[in-house]
């Protein structure tokens, strides 16, 4: 693969992710305004819980002043900019807070009772759906459950029935544990997955549509010829502007569009004094020999009547183009990777055939291993000399 | 053990329902260990000895349906089993001597409800439990407040808000997930819908490309039928599977292509083992836009090279791309432009040969699928304006 190619690769990669984060930052925001709805609810439960246990106006203040701390904190980080991260670390903090507010009530009101909050401030901590946020969850509750039960064992015994043993009371605990974090685990990285997903088509979506124009210009022989637009808005935004009786405000636009090609950003700067880089960069979604946004824009638009979709079909159900179906023969696997690989091995109008190091790389670094047989992707990663060898006989040796 | 590890980690991979089975798998390993620890020391309780005898084999017999029902592949009846068996636990132990033990597993099963992540089981088990554990508390609050508590009135009321909020809040997380679910399903499917109408596009660019360059289908190629034969035998000769077999399943992959298989699948004399094959080869044919077509097009795209990063890459409203009117009104101007200018459709012949006249531009902006593009505002802009476009962007 050329040094070029990895770039542009790069490019696609973090394009995906950065709008995959978007997308999680769009359900965080969700999230965040929900977690601290709840936070506020259980603070009126654990200060009116405090005041009719006759607990002294110190202690009943000193909760209030943490749970105010977590409220500021999440509306502060929820104002300002940099939402990503700022979300993230608010997040971490509301869940330490909470849990550190459950310990101290559990050692303080020292009622078994209290020992079950510790699963509504989980449940709270759960909404945000996060990998990391999720550990520190299972970790705290792990962690502060543990130290409750080993070293406040007053806290659960009870009056009129027997006391639970530590012994046992650490198993509930680490099964309780033990599935919620397999649990979150299996939730949260198909939930990861969905958003990288999500991504991932749009980005795909943008280079099929190049793909297919470079086919239509195979096919043609013809490009499609940007000059005639810039000319075309040129008589139609003249007529445009002296129909409704105003400055021609688009003449100077559509020459930074031609002129985009030739020249860079500070030399467009320089030669169009008025524009500012942004504006520039709004221009750029304009701009056709290049960066072609609009072409595609107007494409997929072009298609738009003729795709109809049922909103009831499941991700999951339609996600998987795969060789792989769990429901197939082997047989079938087998032949069907062997088509795989060989079309692969040919050149196409829209691919170059492909090298081995290539498609191993291909198979390592996306998804593609997931949609092939194990068995069969280990014969072929084992034997790729014998498998091309297969491939120059068939296509090339009759040449000879 | 490897395998579900294995699954486990790999777990986005899994369709919805190999997901279901590996949830199912894991809580009956679970439930093994759970009544593995504690069934047996229901002997020792003080209990009458119809409830000691009861206990093990109801146990027993919900445990072996939810196995044997996974096992034949009724997964989703071993998932209700599955929950009938902690349920039946969960009571056991709050109305036996295990009072607290028996509260704790309330939130356990209620956390197995939640991990088959299905909003209706969580709503009527998981209501259904809560409201046995809501009644529970207000009849034994006593017996459970605890030594160091005066006040068991309060000790009830934490139980309750703690179980009711657990069950709320997972509730709520339950409607968070499906509204976001739903809305990224739609967007992906329909990105999914649009990527497979480019895709017949370019299967008949393909496809006019080789009739033009003279240039066989794959499956008529002799070299590519040698070489996808000779390939399969040497896999399957490591897989240790029937050599003749697949030499004939070969053949008669190759020979679909050349039958309408439609018309194959619903021949009632055919073997039932042709129409096995015929059916789960249908995705796979050389010569049709299919399964196999969409993943090798998926490899093309990976290795397409994009060079441009500019903002909003992924939108497509121009309303929602430019802050500038003068700059929406060319996005405006280029897509008539191209519509009007460019081959977009289908021929009466099928072929990729069609550009839209000025009429067919007006009917189709005016269209529900195209405000996802432009507003009525911009519309309205086209009808007042509508000659000018005819005239100058042609």
């Amino acid at each position: 693969m050329t040094k070029d190619n990895h770039n542009a690769q790069n490019i696609s990669q973090n394009r995906t992710k950065v709008h995959s984060e978007l997308l999680e930052l769009k359900y965080l925001k969700k999230k965040t305004f929900f977690v601290n709805v709840l936070v506020f609810i259980i603070m009126i439960g654990a200060l009116l819980t405090l005041h009719l246990f006759n607990f002294d106006f110190d202690t009943i203040f000193l909760y209030s002043l943490v749970f105010t701390f977590i409220l500021f904190i999440n509306i502060a980080f929820y104002a300002y900019g940099d939402h990503y991260n700022n979300l993230k670390l608010a997040m971490y903090i509301t869940i330490l807070g909470l849990y550190a507010i459950t310990a101290s009530l559990i050692i303080d009101i020292r009622s078994p009772s209290a020992f079950t909050i510790l699963f509504l401030v989980y449940a709270v901590s759960y909404l945000y759906q996060d990998i990391k946020a999720s550990f520190l969850n299972n970790l705290l509750l792990f962690a502060i459950g543990s130290m409750i039960i080993l070293f406040y064992p007053n806290v659960y015994a009870m009056v009129g029935a027997p006391s639970p043993s530590t012994a046992y009371m650490l198993i509930f605990l680490i099964i309780f544990v033990v599935l919620l974090f397999i649990s979150s685990f299996v939730l949260i990285k198909r939930k990861v997955y969905f958003y990288h997903q999500v991504s991932k088509i749009k980005e795909q979506e943008l280079k099929v549509i190049s793909i297919l124009f470079e086919l239509q210009e195979k096919y043609t022989n013809q490009k499609i010829d940007v000059q005639s637009y810039y000319d075309s808005y040129d008589s139609f935004f003249e007529a445009l502007s002296n129909k409704i009786g105003i400055d021609n405000i688009f003449k100077e636009k559509i020459n930074i569009l031609r002129d985009m090609t030739k020249l860079q950003d500070k030399d467009l700067l320089k030669k169009y004094p008025k524009y500012q880089l942004s504006d520039l960069n709004e221009m750029k979604q304009l701009e056709l020999s290049v960066h072609k946004k609009m072409l595609y824009l107007a494409f997929k638009a072009s298609q738009s009547n003729e795709v109809n979709f049922n909103k009831k079909d499941l991700f999951s159900q339609t996600q998987f183009k795969s060789l792989n179906h769990y429901n197939d023969d082997h047989f079938v696997k087998v032949i069907v990777f062997a088509s795989f690989y060989t079309l692969l091995k040919r050149d196409k109008p829209y691919l170059e055939l492909l090298k081995d190091d290539e498609i191993v790389d291909l198979l390592k670094k996306s998804e593609l291993e997931h949609i092939i047989d194990r068995k069969i992707l280990t014969i072929y990663l084992e034997n790729q000399e014998v498998f091309n060898k297969i491939i120059e006989d068939a296509f090339y040796k009759k040449v000879k | 053990m490897k395998d579900l590890i294995l699954k486990i980690r790999n777990s986005e991979f899994l369709s919805l329902a190999e997901v279901l089975r590996l949830k199912v798998s894991l809580v009956l390993i679970f439930l093994f260990i759970f009544g593995s620890l504690t069934i047996p020391f229901s002997i020792f309780e003080d209990l009458s000895l119809e409830v000691r005898i009861i206990v093990p084999v109801a146990f027993f017999i919900l445990f072996t349906t939810t196995f044997i029902m996974l096992v034949v592949n009724k997964v989703r009846i071993s998932m209700h089993f599955s929950i009938y068996t902690f349920i039946g636990l969960t009571i056991y132990y709050m109305g036996g001597s295990s009072e607290l033990y028996g509260y704790l597993l309330l939130f356990i099963t209620l956390t197995i409800i939640i991990f088959y992540q299905d909003i209706y089981t969580y709503i009527i088990y998981g209501g259904a439990l809560t409201a046995y554990g809501v009644i529970y508390i207000i009849n034994n609050g006593d017996m459970m407040a605890g030594l160091n508590i005066t006040q068991a009135g309060l000790s009830s009321i934490i139980y309750q808000f703690a179980l009711i909020g657990f069950f709320l809040v997972f509730l709520l997380y339950f409607i968070i997930s499906e509204t976001s679910y739903e809305s990224l399903n739609n967007n992906y499917l329909k990105t999914e819908k649009f990527i497979e109408r480019y895709r017949k596009f370019t299967v008949k660019y393909v496809d006019e490309l080789n009739e033009k360059n003279d240039i066989n289908q794959y499956f008529e190629q002799p070299p590519f039928h040698q070489a996808v034969s000779e390939l399969s035998v040497f896999i399957n000769e490591f897989l240790q599977e029937d050599y003749e077999k697949i030499s004939e399943v070969i053949e008669f992959y190759f020979f679909l292509h050349n039958q309408s298989i439609d018309e194959v699948l619903e021949k009632e004399d055919l073997p039932k083992e042709t129409i096995k094959y015929a059916k789960q080869f249908k995705k796979y044919l050389l010569n049709k836009n299919n399964e196999l077509e969409a993943i090798v097009q998926e490899v093309a795209a990976q290795k397409k090279a994009t060079h441009t990063n500019i903002n909003n890459h992924y939108d497509y409203n121009i309303n929602a791309i430019f802050t500038n009117r003068s700059n929406r009104l060319i996005a405006f101007a280029t897509i008539y432009k191209f519509l009007r200018s460019e081959v977009t459709q289908l021929d009466k012949w099928g072929r990729v040969d069609r550009v839209l006249n000025h009429q067919e531009i007006k009917e189709l902006l005016q269209t529900k699928p195209f405000r996802e593009y432009i507003s009525f505002e911009d519309v309205n802009f086209f009808l007042n304006n509508e000659e000018l476009f005819d005239k100058f962007l042609k």
